[in-house]
């Protein structure tokens, strides 16, 4: 398995394409992506096999803000 | 991955921005770590006992942990009217089930098992507020297992695992 801070790296890399969606990733590989998170984690799961990906949420850069929870 | 204590005992996590911002130095970075969840500390189960994977913002103003309803349903988590209760934030108040998971740090290529700690988790299925989109982790079942601090200066978080008596 990839480190954490890696695989983090891939989703950041191509974050634009990801912008406001999930993705799941596995060896360093986007391998599922989409808004809804259900239907991210199926099919990951289907590709990924008995392997965990890691799943990731992109937050749109327009709704960037400061928490306060 | 093995569990392995004496390599456990001690974990530092960078902070990392958790969105999507072309410029980085005005990126926010908060205290996130990595996490697999699932409903109970059996092996995973993809019918039964399935496993997500993902970074949670520790938060130590949060009583218990917090997960969206959404994932609560990948994990198969009970959510049981009897179980609802008003849960306060800064943003407002909100309705909750409250129930239980298996959580776990990912460190390293190490995994740590954290137990079963109590998880809120919001009783519509549509989001409503902000915050009903974010994973916490709280207080409950982490924060009696672990020192935890924060440094905001070199943007880590130091998690040192409390000798057990």
């Amino acid at each position: 398995m990839s480190s954490p801070e890696s695989q983090f790296l891939v989703a950041m890399k191509n974050r634009e394409q990801y912008s406001g969606q999930w993705i799941a990733i596995l060896d360093s590989a986007v391998i599922a992506q989409g808004k809804d998170v259900g239907e991210v984690y199926a099919k990951a799961l289907k590709i990924a096999k008995d392997k965990t990906p890691l799943f990731v949420e992109i937050t749109d850069k327009n709704k960037e803000q400061t928490l306060i929870l | 991955m093995a569990d392995n204590s004496r390599r456990t005992d001690k974990m530092r996590f960078k902070y990392h921005s958790d969105h999507n911002n072309d410029d980085e130095k005005s990126a926010v970075m908060r205290p996130r770590i990595e996490i697999a969840m699932r409903k109970s500390s059996d092996p995973v189960n993809a019918s039964t006992n399935p496993e997500f994977r993902t970074f949670g913002l520790v938060d130590s103003g949060a009583d218990i942990s917090f997960i969206p309803r959404n994932i609560a349903d990948i994990l198969h988590l009970e959510l049981s009217d009897a179980t609802i209760k008003t849960t306060k934030s800064a943003s407002g108040e909100f309705d909750t089930h409250r129930t239980t998971m298996h959580l776990e740090i990912i460190y390293k290529k190490y995994r740590v098992s954290v137990g079963t700690v109590n998880v809120a988790v919001p009783q519509k299925d549509k989001i409503t507020t902000d915050l009903e989109r974010y994973i916490l982790i709280g207080r409950d079942g982490l924060f009696d297992k672990y020192k935890i601090t924060f440094n905001e200066a070199s943007k880590t978080i130091d998690l040192t695992r409390i000798a057990r008596p």
